[in-house]
């Protein structure tokens, strides 16, 4: 591609040594990007979820030195669809997989052809959304990219473009708020268009190395400590998970000692009781430290993620037993994606040929999906993704799975996921066409008003809701309905705002941290409140959410 | 009626009302409940089905039921026959889920066994209740025995019966229906729909309102229209079936009956529940 050649083109070893940079400085900012979560809810896991998506796709290229940069980028593409996980990390896995298409077969990159290739990107990921929102990722890409498209910039240096198109990202990013109300109202930037400008920032710089904290940051707070993880770096480390019981438990100190030692902590609780989730490189170091507080540890569980990813890629080694009911082949499977023992095993019961376990904060990516589609022998496959932000990724792997025809139900919870299966459970025996099922579980699902409650992680007002960081929140079908001291009256102004005329049953799924003492006794709180309505009570074990409901 | 030569039998779980059973003479037995001590026949007399199901939530050992004797079977057919040039179609509770028919066929054997048509009607309560009307319709007619078998085959195979169980608290107790309660979530409070069909019971549905499995009810209702006939069933709730008769006002012929179903049947399936027996029309054809 000799035409294309301008001045300061860059090869693959460049990029591909930008690429380990931008990824390198994405780490330093995944909890900045998580925190940008629009609902108060200690599960914002867009920065962890853009970065498994671009560690997977780096891990392709790891290897290649003499290649083109569309051999180059088609690999990283490549490697970022199955990778990816979240909402967000489809997008960029879309970006990615259009800016390689764009690209063609240059050898080297010139602005003409960044141009090219980002006009291609922003085409595809738009493509890839059912209904586009302007004021995330795809804005900001699509005026990043529109910043460089004018004839006269393919005559400049391929360095002064990318730094256009960086400003052009930096402003578009700053705007966000403007064009979708929601953030405005949180008073966030977009996370994933955060994390898109992250990510720019690391690939434009000029050095290979950390840019400067100060430089160019939008409003959040600077990164925690140091990130262990660089791209050569093919480790994946432990995923270590314990409660702390004390008397004076300091969430936010403890968080903030956790997150020098490891990524996508999580802290949660109050002083009493404290739930924590770290992903580290050494196990024993949150462990000693949270000994160290005086707090006692309970519940403490350690995963070898490095193990269970080679347990994951090892083709010929299934990730489970494949069980009884799928060694025949059968014409239908579901796939749910489901969080807490109790929930899982609901789907289990319900039929689901395998669940996998996931939800918020832990979204399963693309590959994830795959690996679990390869061990089903059906004809056909539904995926129940029961959170919103699983959805993407699942339809892409629905997309990318050509063994069998695969299909995604748009289940936004688990209560709406346990319809469909009731659904499927009683359809799939019939000689049902495929098309007629799917529209019977969507539509089962689609009766089911979900009820979400949790606690505010920060005061706020969106919508006509004002929190107050510590209150009690009701989600209604995706909605801040209520927030309230007390658990009771944040349900029953949840339930206020929805018409119970219609329903009858409430059916509310208890979480981990929730006694079923407790339960029982809201359950008989909430009967004398909302009479007409009968309530049927059930272990979920579901972390963050103590209480989710599906009413009927 | 007496005059004709092929009389017709059943048992009490085809629940035909009284004054069917009277105008055309068909000969029922009794099956039994027993609850503690007593063994009642379920003839409208010693066992009333309202008291008997107001009663049964109450229970705190839950009833069972019991075939007839073959005694009992053997004085019921001597009984009919009576004349020497009668014959006894006698159609019963599909032997896969109870053990009349058995019993009846060692009373047939000790009667007389080439005067005794025995027929599995592989249906339940109307289901059955139908073939069993027909059959005794054609034999007022005049008809002869080949005729009313092939058109018990023909009505059985236009005949659904669907149901709506309110709850799964009394299959759970009861031991026979533990393939049925295999379909579904110990979980979730489920109201499923159930079809009999082939002498057996099964689910097709799991709902979880009342609101969802009635309207699921009436839809598959519909679906058999034009109706011959329609019996809508129910234990101890009169008011949701009179509802759904209601909502079918429109496919449902007006000699359309509603009944409480045997406690044979409904000691099993609980309190509450509802639903339909259906007959399509073109089962004339």
């Amino acid at each position: 591609m000799k035409s294309c050649e301008t001045v300061g083109a860059i090869g693959a070893i460049e990029l591909k040594q930008r690429l380990a940079n931008a990824i390198e400085v994405f780490s330093d900012h995944v909890e900045d990007i998580n925190r940008l979560n629009v609902f108060p809810v200690p599960d914002g896991d867009t920065g962890i979820n853009m970065q498994h998506t671009l560690r997977r796709a780096y891990r392709e290229i790891a290897s290649l030195d003499t290649v083109s940069v569309s051999q180059l980028m088609r690999d990283f593409a490549q490697g970022s669809l199955m990778g990816a996980r979240g909402n967000s990390g489809t997008i960029m896995s879309q970006l990615l997989k259009g800016f390689a298409e764009g690209l063609g077969n240059a050898d080297s990159l010139s602005s003409a052809l960044l141009s090219a290739a980002c006009e291609s990107a922003v085409e595809r990921a738009y493509a890839a959304v059912t209904k586009p929102v302007e004021g995330t990722i795809l804005t900001v890409a699509r005026e990043s990219a529109a910043s460089i498209s004018r004839k006269d910039n393919a005559k400049l240096d391929l360095a002064a473009s990318f730094k256009i198109m960086l400003r052009a990202a930096e402003r578009s990013l700053a705007e966000t708020p403007d064009k979708l109300p929601v953030l405005k109202e949180a008073g966030f930037v977009d996370a994933g268009a955060m994390g898109l400008v992250v990510f720019m920032r690391g690939l434009v710089a000029e050095h290979s190395t950390r840019p400067a904290e100060s430089s160019g940051r939008s409003r959040v707070e600077p990164a925690m400590g140091e990130s262990k993880w660089t791209p050569e770096d093919d480790q994946f480390g432990y995923d270590v998970q314990f409660l702390m019981r004390g008397t004076d438990l300091d969430l936010s100190g403890i968080r903030h000692d956790l997150e020098r030692m490891g990524w996508s902590v999580i802290v949660v609780g109050d002083a009493s009781l404290a739930k924590v989730h770290i992903h580290v490189d050494n196990p024993a170091h949150p462990l000693d430290y949270a000994i160290t507080t005086g707090a006692e540890l309970d519940d403490i569980v350690v995963e070898n993620m490095s193990a269970q990813y080679r347990r994951h890629s090892a083709s010929s080694e299934p990730l489970e037993p494949a069980s009884e009911s799928q060694s025949a082949e059968s014409e239908y499977a579901v796939i749910g994606v489901a969080q807490g023992s109790g929930m899982r095993a609901i789907f289990d019961e319900l039929g689901c040929t395998e669940t996998i376990a996931g939800g918020q904060g832990r979204n399963p990516s693309v590959e994830d999906f795959l690996d679990v589609f390869r061990q089903i022998s059906a004809n056909r496959l539904i995926i129940l993704p029961n959170n919103r932000n699983i959805y993407l990724s699942a339809c892409q792997a629905a997309e990318l799975y050509d063994n069998s025809d695969a299909r995604v139900l748009q289940t936004q919870t688990m209560p709406q996921g346990i319809s469909a299966m009731l659904a499927f459970g009683d359809a799939a025996n019939d000689d049902i066409a495929f098309e007629a099922l799917l529209s019977e579980m969507q539509s089962a699902a689609d009766q089911v008003i979900s009820i979400e409650i949790t606690r505010a992680n920060r005061s706020g007002k969106l919508g006509q809701v004002d929190f107050q960081h510590g209150e009690i929140i009701a989600i209604v079908d995706g909605e801040i309905r209520a927030a309230a001291n007390a658990v009771d009256s944040a349900i029953i102004q949840g339930f206020r705002t929805i018409d119970i005329g219609i329903a009858e049953l409430a059916t509310v799924y208890y979480g981990e941290d929730i006694t079923e003492s407790d339960a029982t006794q809201l359950i008989e709180r909430l009967s004398n409140a909302l009479t007409g309505l009968q309530f049927e009570l059930i272990y979920g074990g579901q972390s963050v959410y103590p209480f989710l409901i599906g009413v009927e | 009626m007496t005059s004709s030569r092929f009389r017709i039998a059943s048992d009490s779980v085809c629940d035909l009302p009284t004054a069917i059973v009277d105008e055309l003479g068909i000969n029922i037995i009794p099956t039994y409940v027993n609850i503690g001590e007593q063994s009642l026949p379920d003839d409208g007399t010693a066992l009333v089905r309202e008291q008997f199901y107001r009663d049964l939530p109450q229970m705190r050992v839950l009833p069972t039921t019991a075939a007839p004797s073959p005694g009992d079977a053997e004085s019921f057919f001597r009984n009919i026959l009576r004349h020497d040039d009668q014959h006894v179609v006698s159609i019963h509770v599909p032997a896969k889920l109870s053990g009349v028919l058995n019993t009846m066929r060692l009373g047939a054997h000790a009667v007389s066994s080439d005067r005794i048509t025995l027929v599995d009607s592989q249906q339940l309560t109307l289901g059955m209740g139908f073939q069993v009307w027909v059959a005794a319709e054609l034999s007022a007619a005049g008809a002869e025995l080949k005729t009313i078998l092939a058109t018990i085959e023909r009505v059985r195979q236009h005949t659904r019966v669907y149901a709506i169980i309110d709850t799964l608290e009394y299959l759970k107790r009861s031991g026979r229906v533990n393939a049925l309660m295999a379909n579904f979530s110990s979980l979730l409070r489920i109201k499923p729909i159930v079809e009999v069909k082939d002498g057996e019971i099964n689910a097709m549905a799991r709902m979880r309102t009342w609101a969802r499995a009635a309207a699921r009810l009436g839809e598959l209702t519909r679906a058999q229209a034009p109706l011959d006939r329609l019996a809508v069933l129910h234990i101890n709730n009169r008011s949701a079936g009179e509802r759904l008769l209601d909502s079918l006002a429109d496919i449902a012929p007006p000699d359309s009956i509603i009944v409480e179903v045997t406690p044979t049947l409904g000691t099993h399936i609980g309190p509450g529940s509802i639903g339909v027996a259906t007959l399509n029309a073109n089962w004339r054809q």
